[in-house]
């Protein structure tokens, strides 16, 4: 262990930022909406979503399908379909506001540099005719220019450091197995040391054992060498090995944003508290509940509270859409009529 | 599956499409309807007597349109414009005199001008003399035939009789309309109009009949013009609809569909049969299919239907079946397939109920496009001369008009008109199919 | 509630062969080895195991659709043995599948899916299965019916589908229900629904069902007894809760151990798993074949002999060297 530690400091200080840092913000979100135009009409995926995350933290962004988690991501990272209707906000990560750096811009300095992403099912990514070291290295060769050497030498830590044999980056990815390809794949995002890495599903089609190997192999990342993680997943229970906070999203909007001892244990919002409750536990004895119903068409929200149809805690003041209130002292947030009192507004 | 193909209203390449296969089925169905095939094929072989009153290589009426001169179309004259008169010669014999008058107004010249006469009501073999004279309208007069004998009837052409053309300096069509006087060429005189008239004059029995018809060849004729034997093009050219739409249709249907199927019965049963039907394939592949309908067609019969055969069993082992194979080996392997076995289907029915109804939206573009292929294949069969010699269809007329040289001779409207038709076909299918395949693509993915 | 032994299991091995170039034997792939158990009518079991344990294996070579190698079923104490027997045993057992979407054939409605089984196997007249469609649908409450009867799969919402597939599952009045990860593909919230109606439905009419799962965390919802299996090889049998409390098995306790609860705490802390990945089913391990990856293993009795089924409780089997008693 503690030779890992050595060599994952080497790494650190070929970054300059080692450890954890205290108090600063890496990335605030202020009214980001992402639309898509389709045949059927606009789809509000995104809609008007504001947080921000402190250096050193992780997030976990939870909901159900088709809520907008991976749309926020896609938002976010800049990875976008042609058929965008609206693409608006305000995106400061590490001080820098990327939504008005120019598309050269953005792929120079911030994607795959400060941010990085480990998209669903990504063990399917790889390049198959070639070598899985030589992807990892990849974006080293092509962003930074490093010389070979170099890039696989920093290749080689990131293996170790998910956990990868290092013979394994001689192989081709067919010769991995899906933990294995997986464990790449998060490498690759490592490698060029970026602030922030983006992870949809990271561990969906894997199995249990092995996903619990490489939520280790996260949490040991983000311990020692202070990467934040935007972890996103259907998965509530998995997110909590990672998550020192939560986002949770419902139908395009951003309903709750606590910290992981509110959001798991006494969510604020109706939608996050059925949420919780309907997640099967192992060693509690606890019955189940769902929530009826269907979330609403992003085509055409229902006006006023995007919830209220399947909320149980609903009233007259829920025709209207509730903005964000900004509850307690650890400033969490939560978009409810119910915190009207208790709360204030968020802008 | 019906909604998606809803969905082609999206695009108006394919509605134009759609138009036009509609133009062309409606076409075929007309003509089917008015120009039965038998008749058509009588039509079509053009025996003696059947296209008479057409000019050859005229060209369609609606190029008058397009030129500051009028240009001339037949005049029949028949005994009904005719003047009569009759002498009795003798106790059993009479004088007949016709007189033909044709009222010419047009700018140019005509391009033939022929006699058609007929005796009726006595022996056959009889003798009979007449004699012609022409007159134009400046009041001219020509001997165009004296005391020329005939039996029972005669087709005589004035245009190509040498006499007259060494007698008058210029073929009949041109000298006879014009300036008698001037001994010129052709291309040197200037036609008149007014009216002109043919006397006709004959001996005969009394109880004889004399009858005569001038025709007066025009330039133009038709819709779509004549050929080289007289024949109104528009009957070939609609009779080319149908039979390319059938041919097309079938081909496609009877290959596409056999290959769909077969590759299904393969991939599902694997094992030997699989691997049957793929060298099959394989060895089918290399063999090439126009030298063997050339063989075919050059010893044996050049009958539509027999290379309709051919062309069909010849396609059903090709290229298709190790696509639809591929696509059917992983579509089989689908979560409803497995369960319809838990609960208890049979092989055929797994094929024929779940497998392939979810590939017919795979196999439908491909279909509508390779209508056209077939389509042009028989066109270029007949182009080299492969064609069903009975029946008129578009390559039919290319390749008559190849033959008779028709692009040397400036008759355009010979080649343009059956290759408009064609491009018409393929462009209004490959429309249709390249929209439906943007339709259905999507669903290639959930495969 | 527990009747007579509906399904019995004993020695059962599945191997598929591996064919090089097409002809040439290359090995088998030892997918199933030597299980053996018994399910009562109205008993529901839970299968639990991660991909390559063997748990689909079993239940393909239950339903008929994998022949099997060696070993003998039982079905209402008659061998399968037979094509016959095979088509008999499928009418009584309907089978629910993972992937709604996929399990549905996209060109067919709703009433014609549900109506196939009953088609195929010529039970019933005309009236008699439309009869039944109806009251199967009212069944997993897809309500009203005759909104659904004619919709396609592709205009359900994916609880909804997964009803219609419990629904084909039940139109033959079977006594036996296999469930292949019913919920891995649906939403959190949509699971608990799924399950607490097949809960019912299983109680309703007295089904056998064996539930398939990697998901441990679900199993107490919806059955008392539970199987764990790794490597095609059945490791653990017991209760749910003797499992959850005091499993027996070191795979068993790393599968826990693997297992979050929606905790905060959990960021805090690592998890204690064995490294490593599931071993190749084409030459698996000698002896115990979770020896390599065991904390506890025994030198030269683990990598060697292969452990027989121990019963150190009452209901409750290991198959481990720890627990020679």
């Amino acid at each position: 262990m503690s030779e890992r530690a050595e060599e994952v400091r080497t790494l650190a200080i070929g970054v300059g930022k080692g450890a954890k840092q205290t108090g600063g913000e890496l990335l605030r979100v202020r009214n980001l909406y992402l639309y898509f135009r389709t045949t059927r009409g606009v789809v509000q995926a995104v809609d008007n979503v504001s947080f921000t995350l402190r250096e050193g933290c992780s997030a976990a962004v939870l909901g159900e399908s088709g809520c907008g988690k991976t749309s926020l991501a896609r938002a976010i990272l800049r990875l976008l379909p042609r058929n965008v209707a609206r693409y608006e906000g305000e995106i400061i990560l590490d001080g820098v506001d990327t939504m008005k750096l120019s598309e050269e811009a953005f792929r120079e300095q911030i994607r795959w540099r400060k941010l990085s992403m480990v998209s669903q099912a990504a063990m399917n990514a790889l390049n198959p005719v070639l070598r899985v070291g030589f992807q990892i290295a990849e974006p080293l060769l092509v962003h930074d220019r490093m010389p070979k050497e170099k890039a696989y030498a920093r290749a080689e830590e990131a293996a170790r450091l998910v956990g990868l044999p290092v013979d394994f980056l001689q192989r081709y990815p067919f010769e991995l197995s899906g933990g294995m390809r997986q464990r790449a794949i998060i490498a690759m995002a490592l490698v060029t040391n970026p602030r922030l890495i983006i992870l949809d599903e990271p561990t969906s089609a894997l199995d249990v054992l092995t996903q619990a190997n490489i939520m280790n192999a996260l949490k040991r990342i983000k311990n020692e060498l202070g990467v934040s993680f935007i972890l996103i997943t259907h998965d509530v229970a998995t997110s909590s090995d990672l998550a020192d906070e939560v986002l949770i999203m419902y139908a395009g909007q951003l309903v709750e944003y606590s910290h992981a001892e509110t959001g798991y244990r006494h969510p604020l919002h109706p939608y996050a508290q059925g949420l919780m409750a309907s997640v099967p536990t192992l060693r509690e004895d606890r019955s189940l509940e769902f929530i009826p119903g269907q979330p609403p068409s992003l085509l055409r929200p229902p006006t006023g509270c995007r919830f209220k149809d399947r909320c149980p805690k609903r009233f007259a003041k829920c025709e209207e859409e509730p903005p964000v209130f900004r509850v307690g002292e650890r400033g969490e947030l939560v978009k409810c009529w119910l915190y009207e009192q208790t709360g204030e507004r968020y802008e | 599956m019906w909604r998606t193909l809803k969905e082609i209203r999206r695009y108006p390449s394919a509605i134009v499409g759609l138009f036009i296969i509609g133009a062309l089925i409606i076409l075929a169905i007309y003509t089917v309807i008015a120009i039965p095939y038998s008749r058509a094929i009588d039509l079509w072989r053009a025996g003696p007597g059947t296209w008479d009153e057409n000019p050859r290589n005229a060209w369609p009426v609606w190029l008058d349109f397009f030129t500051p001169q009028k240009l001339p179309r037949t005049i029949i004259v028949d005994l009904e414009h005719a003047e009569v008169r009759e002498e009795e010669v003798s106790e059993d014999r009479k004088k007949v005199e016709l007189v033909l008058p044709v009222n010419f107004g047009y700018d140019g010249f005509p391009s033939e001008i022929t006699l058609f006469l007929n005796t009726e009501g006595i022996a056959p073999g009889t003798r009979v003399r007449y004699s012609a004279v022409w007159e134009n309208p400046l009041g001219q007069r020509v001997e165009i035939a004296k005391r020329r004998s005939m039996r029972g009837s005669e087709i005589y052409y004035i245009s190509q009789d040498p006499q007259l053309i060494a007698t008058l300096g210029a073929p009949g069509e041109y000298a006879l309309f014009s300036d008698v006087n001037l001994r010129v060429a052709a291309a040197q005189r200037t036609v008149l109009k007014g009216t002109y008239r043919l006397y006709l004059q004959a001996e005969l029995p009394k109880e004889a009949r004399f009858t005569g018809r001038l025709i007066v060849y025009g330039r133009i004729h038709g819709l779509a013009g004549t050929d080289h034997l007289r024949r109104d093009l528009t009957v070939a050219l609609m009779w080319g609809a149908p039979v390319a739409l059938a041919f097309g249709l079938l081909a496609a249907l009877g290959s596409v569909l056999s290959t769909f199927v077969l590759a299904g019965v393969g991939s599902w049963f694997g094992g030997w049969v699989d691997s049957l039907f793929q060298r099959l394939t394989e060895i089918n592949m290399i063999i090439p299919m126009l030298p063997i309908l050339i063989m075919i067609g050059q010893f044996y019969s050049r009958s539509l239907w027999l290379m309709l055969g051919v062309v069909i069993l010849l396609s059903i082992f090709s290229a298709g079946m190790k696509t639809y194979r591929a696509m059917f080996l992983q579509a089989k392997e689908a979560s409803y397939i497995e369960a319809a076995r838990a609960y208890g289907a049979g092989s055929g029915r797994l094929i024929f109920r779940y497998l392939l109804p979810k590939m017919v939206p795979v196999i439908l573009p491909t279909l509508i496009m390779v209508i056209p292929s077939y389509v042009f294949l028989e066109a270029a069969l007949s182009v080299i001369g492969l064609g069903d010699p009975l029946l008129p269809t578009w390559g039919k007329i290319i390749s008559d008009a190849r033959t008779a040289d028709a692009l040397y001779k400036g008759y355009y409207y010979w080649v343009i008109e059956p290759a408009i038709m064609l491009m018409l076909t393929g462009f209004g299918f490959a429309m249709v199919g390249y929209a439906l395949d943007r339709v259905f693509n999507p669903r290639l993915r959930t495969l | 509630m527990n009747d007579g032994v509906l399904l019995s299991v004993r020695e059962l091995c599945t191997w598929y062969e591996l064919k090089k170039w097409g002809f040439f034997h290359a090995g088998y792939v030892r997918a199933l080895e030597n299980v053996s158990f018994d399910l009562h009518q109205g008993e529901a079991l839970t299968v639990v195991g991660e991909s390559g344990s063997g748990k689909t294996t079993l239940l393909k070579t239950i339903l008929g659709l994998v022949p099997p190698t060696k070993g003998e079923i039982f079905f209402e104490g008659k061998k399968i043995a037979k094509a016959v027997d095979i088509v008999a045993l499928r009418r009584s057992v309907g089978y629910v599948q993972q992937d709604p979407y996929g399990a549905l054939p996209p060109f067919m409605n709703v009433r014609r899916i549900l109506l196939e089984p009953m088609v195929v196997n010529r039970i019933g007249t005309r009236l008699e299965r439309e009869a039944r469609v109806r009251e199967v649908l009212e069944e997993v409450r897809l309500t009203p019916v005759d909104d659904f009867l004619y919709k396609f799969p592709h205009m359900l919402s994916g609880g909804q589908q997964q009803r219609v597939v419990i629904a084909r599952a039940l139109v033959l009045q079977p006594k036996m229900i296999v469930a292949d990860e019913p919920v891995s593909m649906l939403d959190a919230s949509v699971r608990v629904e799924i399950l607490q109606l097949m809960r019912r439905i299983q109680k309703l009419h007295n089904l056998a069902v064996i539930y398939i799962t990697h998901d441990l965390s679900t199993v107490r919802y919806f059955s008392e007894r539970v199987f764990i299996m790794y490597a095609g090889k059945l490791v653990e049998e017991a209760d749910v809760r003797t499992i959850v409390h005091h499993p027996l098995h070191p795979y068993t306790q790393a599968l826990l151990e693997a297992i979050p609860d929606p905790d905060p705490a959990n960021s805090k802390r690592m998890r204690n798993v064995p490294p490593g990945e599931p071993p190749s089913l084409v030459r698996p391990p000698s002896g115990c074949r979770f020896h390599p990856r065991c904390v506890h293993r025994i030198e030269k009795l683990c990598d060697v002999e292969v452990p027989p089924m121990f019963s150190p409780e009452p209901n409750h089997r290991v198959e481990c060297w720890l627990y020679k008693s």
